[in-house]
């Protein structure tokens, strides 16, 4: 019973009891009450003691929890940034060292024992580096993108290096919503795939291109747009929400206006859509705040019919590999195909099966040539790079166009001079032309001073004898041919420095007009990166090749500069990491202060209360005891 | 007057104060029952006798024992009472169900929650580790263990209020039966009294009766002044004169328990409201219970389906040899958004990966899920029917309703790029079974495999892609919470809970401490005060000797008159 005021008349010892019993009650409960807050230190147990602060509570300690994973997160990715760098500081060292031995090999300074020392000395780096490579933290190959779990980096034939990595980037949550990579890939650490040629192929659109494929990949959001027809005179909101892809949004349209007056259809470019009203003129504008028509590039007022533009779809898996190049496809591949040579194996690839992008990726894969194949970072067109390093990479046609066509032939007449051999280029003199020796005995010096390209040079030397003497791309591999119907003796090509890196030195020695005097392939493509350059040093030592030993002396300088960028990198990222870490160190503790406010008892406020309850009940039983054995039965 | 007639008044007077000391007598033995009411002897001076022209007084006459009580603060009580133990028992439900939440402590849903995208975190930190994949698909089931646990722990708690219902009813019906029976009784004893409560200590019964009776429903009381009381429910009477109704218990299924339904007998009107503790046992069972419970399967349904739709589109270490959906459809030939699934999918379209376990190599072929409307909806039919299209895959439909996908012999299957919610729908690579925070349980099928914890998106063992959608997963706002946050709903859920029993709490001790000034206010008018009682037996006794007194003195009188 609460006490309440007590109103002026008779006190009936029953009130009088109950009352007395109601205070006892109240204290002993406040009593326990704070016993608990004692106890538990908390000031309140279940949310409705104190709502506000509980509410404060729970957000503070699902913060508290969030923060401790974030914490973990750091402390995780430090710990595998801090063994790549470790394993980089080693492959630094190890270029260190090579530039050395590549300048102590130039030359005639040192014999060749010493240089097959010095070879056998970039062995034990090349060791040293594929060492590192292939470290790992807590059972993770650090250098082996997603492919983590076997050795990135193994030998293979003639003393190359294979990289069984991808290049993916591995993340981490370091923050709400703030991801950052924990890895660095093969390829970005040491530079084990061949740089790719890729072009854009401009993928045709088609009916079953998802909406989230197209603006190159970046994906349209449909909403709700507006469509007056003039005949018949129809005004119409269309929700395009749920569709996924261009056939839904065709369905939409003409669902909602009437297949007979409207027409959605591909565009002739085949790279959009086009809207046309069976008769009269169309108008399609956004919902006022919207922006659904102009995202798919259909707005227009009063117009006979409207085209979207380049919707530019992205490349997929899924990619007809016929509407490749505007759905003009990659020419035919019966009897054609790719050439790709790696190393000292060259394959035939007969694309005449592969219907899609994924049948072609599948292909390749399956070669045995080593490569590594994907979609292009602009993610419109195909990559095809080689996993071996040390040794020469190129894709070439098959007496077609299928290399081109993808985008992804490594010698073409518009490859620049500069360049081919490595990049070492061509070495044009003005002064020094290149001597052709034709079957008729002659022979013509080609000036090819101002030449830039291949086409240049083919163009320069069919200018000699037009329609005789003719130079061309090879339809096999790559490299140039030289036809001469000028006689039947032998078509040569003098063995200078210039013949030499076009690729065209040598001699046809047959009598027949038709047979070409073959180039060879003048742009080899290499992966360039620390465990290339070592292995073609040890090459370049065991052969004596002063003029590969200056071109590597140079090209390990770039390295090591790349690499010292990428420690810095990864420095950067262990800075950030830390700071993180500090913020989050000191978040936790405000985080943890609040949340004590909030919740913890102050045990010296509680002790206090504790104790002037106690007086306070002690009082109240005394004056319970004495007032109780008043009665005025006790005095008759 | 004569002598004989003055010592017949006295003593007359003598049985009269002997009656006063017995009532007071009474009130003493009865103190210490709260329930009895005080009662008192009235007196009247005794009809006078004319002697010549004197008008005499005869003395004193008792007319009756009168209860010492306000009828008005009676009727106050009883509505005092129903809003007091209405809003207590709903405030008590609101107790137990939070000490049930264990909201604070760290066996609470939300840190429960924090856990599982702990462990999503841990998985993107180091995918390649199978321990990752085990402890994230442990934490799962930990999860749905801690749901399935709330909610039990929940549903025997309604059924333990609901068991207060049924009890309170019966108790409700036993003093419905008992004021029924008392009315005639009183009205018979009473029949010659003029005081309306000579038949004290059965109206002490009935009022105790009644108070109970308004504590556990809202009742009104009529007295119609002849000893009886009708007894009403807001327009149902529970008793008049002749006829009884009792409250009757109906059974249903509500939320997975069975319940009882309260309503009255004959007119059948439910008892709702908050007033009473019947109807707000019942309040807190329903809405207050209830009410959670439906939060905690929205927040349960959620949580499911958020994370199937981002595990669906992800791949394992290694696919599925074969693999069967969780969720069934009532009709194969329906469409797929009106087939009875928990989670129907939109329009959309996904994509399967037929993997040469041999070779790596993969063969991505798209499943079309036309929902749009336009053309005919695709069916879980028109599924099996696109996957059997598909080189090395079969797919069928089990008997049960749900889909099936086997690769040939040397294949495994893979999925990827839903933007449908196809598979979260039918439970194909998907991370949580089950519905509601009744059945959630991680997919068997993941359960039996952590190696399918779909981690990746297309990459290698250590590509952690779709791991990083799984650790962000409570960020998600799905249409049905209404734009909160997973993380954030289950915990403004808590809070607004926490609020609504403070508030409740606040209503229990207003209406409580009024109530208890009332009650205060009749035991001060109605109580027993001994001392009071002592002073009557006092001036009775007192009273009682001078009439004795009379007697003795008369008595001398006829001595000194016998001795002329």
């Amino acid at each position: 019973m609460d006490i309440g005021p007590l109103l002026p008349g008779r006190m009936p010892n029953s009130l009088a009891g109950q009352r007395l019993q109601s205070q006892i009650q109240n204290a002993e409960f406040s009593m326990s009450q704070l016993q608990q807050e004692i106890s538990t230190g908390h000031t309140f147990q279940i949310p409705s003691d104190n709502p506000v602060a509980a509410t404060q509570a729970i957000q503070l300690q699902s913060l508290l929890t969030k923060n401790t994973q974030l914490d973990s997160n750091v402390q995780s990715s430090t710990a595998l940034l801090n063994s790549t760098d470790a394993a980089l500081a080693s492959v630094t060292s190890a270029l260190n060292a090579a530039r050395g031995l590549a300048t102590a090999g130039i030359g005639s300074t040192s014999t060749p024992q010493q240089k097959t020392v010095m070879a056998q000395q970039v062995q034990s780096l090349i060791t040293q580096v594929i060492d590192a490579a292939n470290s790992t933290f807590n059972t993770r190959y650090l250098f082996g993108g997603s492919q983590n779990t076997s050795p990135p980096f193994s030998l293979a034939a003639n003393g190359s290096i294979l990289y069984n990595g991808d290049q993916q980037s591995l993340n981490t949550f370091v923050d709400a919503g703030l991801s950052q990579p924990t890895n660095i890939d093969g390829n970005t650490a040491l530079a084990a795939l061949t740089p790719p040629t890729t072009s854009d192929l401009n993928p045709a659109l088609t009916l079953q291109t998802k909406l989230s494929d197209l603006a190159g990949g970046q994906g349209i959001v449909p909403g709700e747009i507006s469509v007056t027809l003039s005949s018949p005179a129809v005004t119409k909101t269309i929700d395009l929400s749920q569709a996924k892809s261009i056939g839904d949004i065709q369905g939409l349209i003409q669902n909602a206006l009437g297949a007979a007056n409207v027409t959605v259809a591909i565009d002739p470019a085949k790279d959009g859509i086009s809207i046309t009203p069976t008769a009269g003129v169309i108008t399609i504008a956004n919902l006022p705040g919207g922006t659904a028509a102009t995202n798919l590039g259909i707005t227009g007022s009063a117009v006979a019919s409207i085209d979207s533009g380049d919707l530019n779809p992205a490349l997929t898996l899924t990619t007809k590999l016929a509407d490749l190049n505007g759905g003009t496809g990659i020419g035919p591949t019966a009897g054609t195909g790719l050439l790709i040579t790696s190393g000292s194996t060259t394959k035939a690839i007969d694309l005449s099966s592969d219907v899609t992008v994924e049948d072609l990726f599948n292909q390749l894969r399956n070669s045995g040539l080593n490569l590594a194949v994907g979609i292009n970072s602009a993610g419109n067109g195909v990559a095809v790079s080689s996993r071996l390093n040390g040794v020469n990479f190129s894709i070439g046609e098959n007496n077609g166009q299928n290399a081109a066509k993808l985008g992804i032939r490594t010698f073409s007449a518009s490859t620049p001079l500069s360049s081919l051999n490595l990049g070492t280029g061509v070495p044009i003199v003005s002064g020094q032309p290149l001597a052709i020796t034709r079957r008729n005995g002659s022979v013509v010096n080609v000036d090819l001073t101002g030449s830039n390209t291949i086409q240049d040079v083919i163009n320069k030397i069919n200018a000699v004898a037009p329609g005789n003497l003719v130079a061309s791309v090879k339809t096999v591999g790559n490299g140039i041919s030289l036809l001469d119907n000028s006689g039947t003796g032998p078509l040569s090509v003098d063995n200078s420095a210039l013949g030499t890196a076009l690729g065209l030195a040598g001699t046809e020695p047959g009598n027949n007009p038709a047979v070409p005097l073959v180039g060879k392939d003048p742009n080899p493509q290499t992966a360039g990166g620390t465990l290339d350059l070592l292995v073609r040093l040890q090459n370049a030592l065991q052969n004596n090749d002063n003029a590969e030993l200056s071109r590597i002396g140079a090209q390990i300088d770039v390295e090591a500069a790349r690499v010292s960028s990428v420690r810095g990198t990864v420095g950067t990222r262990a800075q950030t990491l830390q700071n993180i870490d500090a913020s989050l160190k000191s978040q936790n503790l405000q985080t943890q202060q609040a949340l004590s406010d909030a919740r913890d008892a102050d045990l010296a406020t509680v002790l206090s209360q504790l104790v002037a309850q106690q007086t306070s009940f002690e009082a109240t039983l005394r004056t319970a005891a004495q007032t109780m054995q008043l009665s005025l039965a006790h005095f008759l | 007057m004569g002598l004989n007639a003055t010592i017949a008044m006295a003593g007359s007077a003598l049985d009269v104060f002997s009656a006063g000391i017995q009532v007071a007598g009474n009130n003493v033995a009865n103190a210490n029952d709260p329930n009895y009411i005080r009662e008192s002897l009235l007196l009247d001076p005794s009809f006078p006798v004319q002697q010549g022209g004197l008008i005499i007084g005869s003395g004193v006459t008792a007319t009756g024992v009168r209860q010492q009580i306000d009828k008005f603060l009676e009727t106050r009580i009883y509505t005092a009472n129903g809003d007091a133990s209405g809003a207590n028992n709903t405030n008590g439900v609101y107790k137990q169900l939070e000490s049930a939440l264990q909201t604070l402590s760290s066996g609470d849903l939300s840190s429960q929650l924090g856990s599982l995208t702990g462990a999503f975190n841990n998985l993107l930190n180091q995918p390649e580790l199978a321990t990752n994949r085990q402890l994230a698909v442990a934490q799962g089931q930990q999860f749905a263990q801690s749901v399935q646990d709330l909610r039990s722990r929940i549903d025997t708690l309604r059924t333990s209020v609901d068991s207060q219902v049924q009890s309170l009813v019966n108790e409700a019906n036993g003093l419905i039966d008992d004021i029924a029976t008392l009315n005639p009784r009183i009205t018979a004893l009473e029949s010659a009294g003029l005081n309306q409560s000579d038949a004290g200590t059965l109206r002490d019964q009935r009022y105790a009766d009644l108070n109970r009776l308004s504590q556990i429903v809202p009742i009104s009381v009529t007295d119609h002044g002849t000893g009886g009381v009708d007894v009403a429910l807001g327009n149902d009477s529970l008793i008049i004169p002749g006829e009884v109704h009792h409250l009757v218990t109906t059974t249903r299924g509500d939320r997975g328990i069975t319940v009882n339904d309260v309503t009255v007998e004959a007119s059948n009107t439910p008892i709702t409201g908050t007033k009473g503790e019947l109807a707000g046992t019942i309040n807190g069972r329903d809405n207050v219970i209830g009410g959670f419970l439906d939060s905690l399967d929205k927040f349960t349904a959620s949580v499911i389906n958020e994370l199937n739709v981002i595990h669906s589109s992800g791949q394992g270490e290694h696919g599925y040899s074969s693999v069967a959906g969780t969720y069934r459809v009532n009709d194969p030939n329906a469409p797929l958004d009106a087939a009875g699934l928990s989670f129907p999918p939109q329009n959309g379209s996904f994509q399967v990966k037929v993997v040469n376990t041999t070779t790596g190599i993969a063969q991505t072929s798209t499943i079309t899920v036309d929902l749009t409307g336009v053309n005919p909806k695709t069916t879980l039919n028109g599924v099996v029917g696109q996957l059997n299209g598909i080189t090395n895959l079969a797919a069928s439909i089990t008997g049960d309703g749900r889909l099936q996908i086997n690769a040939a012999n040397g294949y495994s299957v893979e999925f990827a790029n839903d933007n449908s919610g196809t598979l979260a729908g039918l439970g194909v690579n998907t991370f949580f079974a089950g519905a509601s925070s009744f059945d959630i349980a991680v997919n068997p099928t993941l359960a039996a495999d952590p190696a399918l914890l779909a981690a990746a998106q297309g990459g290698g063992p250590g590509d952690g892609s779709n791991a990083a959608a799984l650790a962000n997963f409570a960020n998600q706002t799905p249409a049905s919470l209404g734009g909160a946050s997973i993380s954030n709903y289950y915990q403004q859920t808590v809070s607004a809970l926490g609020q609504a029993s403070a508030s409740e709490n606040a209503v229990a001790q207003g209406s409580q401490g009024f109530l208890d000034s009332l009650n205060s206010q009749r035991a001060q008018f109605s109580g027993v005060s001994i001392d009071n009682e002592m002073i009557q037996i006092m001036q009775f006794q007192n009273s009682y000797q001078s009439a004795a007194r009379v007697i003795s003195t008369i008595d001398r009188l006829f001595t000194t008159l016998t001795q002329i």
